[in-house]
């Protein structure tokens, strides 16, 4: 059932969970404010501090994955210097601004598990992009590296990290207040 | 100024962090500590930040290598969240953390 349906964010609820539900279409991504939705799905979500700060760091690095890498088509080795990380930002701010075509949806699914009785969220993004091959994710990297942190804490944070349809989706299964 | 610096003593310059240190502010972040020389150290003060993503852990990087000597970093006042978030990427080998 849905509950509520906004220009980007809807809200439903089926048997005990509730999702919600941001997503963007072409034109829309052009301003599109990663620290605003995130804020604004995280008020909905109401975490206590810590799961706030945890869940965010998680839905702010993966969606920016989503456009950097899948809408954009950025590749990390650009900030392997101080000149490349501005030329990165640069470049991500001309080609964004340039986007005619592309779609990301962010939903977050807050349920009971049957399982371990635990409150978990689930979090599932999709992106028209490119994809990657996530075959080849690099989790064993120096200190000094200049990319794989973002997805380095997200693994750390969660449950469980899948990708699937050619690295074009995303899902991330968080257990609330596991500490 | 998203990022105010004090000088604290000779070659001291202590940096007020923002609330969401992330990838928007980069370029304010270069801006300000290529306006100092090199020789100072830098002490980062960490007590309004309440959101911190993989991006400022690469501009960290780049003040270090910016100064070239990793002693004349330090990281003060962190949160417990963000104080996790540096150990998970194992910058208490390479800073100073409180």
């Amino acid at each position: 059932m849905t509950l509520f349906n906004r220009e980007r964010l809807s809200i439903s609820e089926y048997d005990d969970a509730m999702t919600y539900t941001i997503s963007w279409k072409d034109d829309e991504l052009t301003d599109i404010d990663v620290a605003d939705c995130v804020g604004q799905l995280l008020t909905l979500l109401n975490l206590d501090e810590s799961d706030h700060f945890r869940f965010g760091v998680i839905l702010s690095e993966l969606l920016i994955n989503s456009i950097d890498h899948g809408l954009l088509g950025l590749s990390s080795s650009l900030k392997e210097s101080a000149d490349g990380f501005a030329e990165y930002y640069k470049l991500r701010e001309e080609k964004l601004a340039s986007l005619k075509k592309g779609q990301i949806s962010m939903s977050a699914e807050r349920y009971d598990s049957d399982n371990d009785k635990e409150e978990k969220l689930k979090l599932t993004l999709v992106d028209s992009g490119c994809g990657f091959d996530y075959s080849k994710l690099n989790n064993d990297f120096g200190i000094a590296a200049h990319s794989g942190r973002g997805i380095k804490l997200v693994r750390q944070y969660c449950d469980a990290l899948t990708f699937s349809q050619g690295g074009r989706r995303v899902e991330v299964i968080y257990a609330i207040n596991s500490g | 100024m998203t990022f105010k610096v004090t000088p604290q003593a000779d070659g001291i310059l202590r940096v007020q962090i923002c609330e969401r240190f992330d990838f928007s502010t980069q370029a304010e972040f270069r801006t300000t500590y290529e306006s100092e020389s090199p020789a100072n150290s830098f002490i980062l003060d960490f007590e309004k930040t309440k959101h911190m993503d993989s991006s400022a852990l690469g501009m960290l990087l780049l003040l270090r290598e910016y100064v070239g000597d990793v002693r004349k970093v330090k990281l003060i006042r962190c949160s417990n969240e963000i104080k996790k978030i540096l150990e998970i990427c194992h910058f208490q080998d390479i800073f100073e953390i409180t």
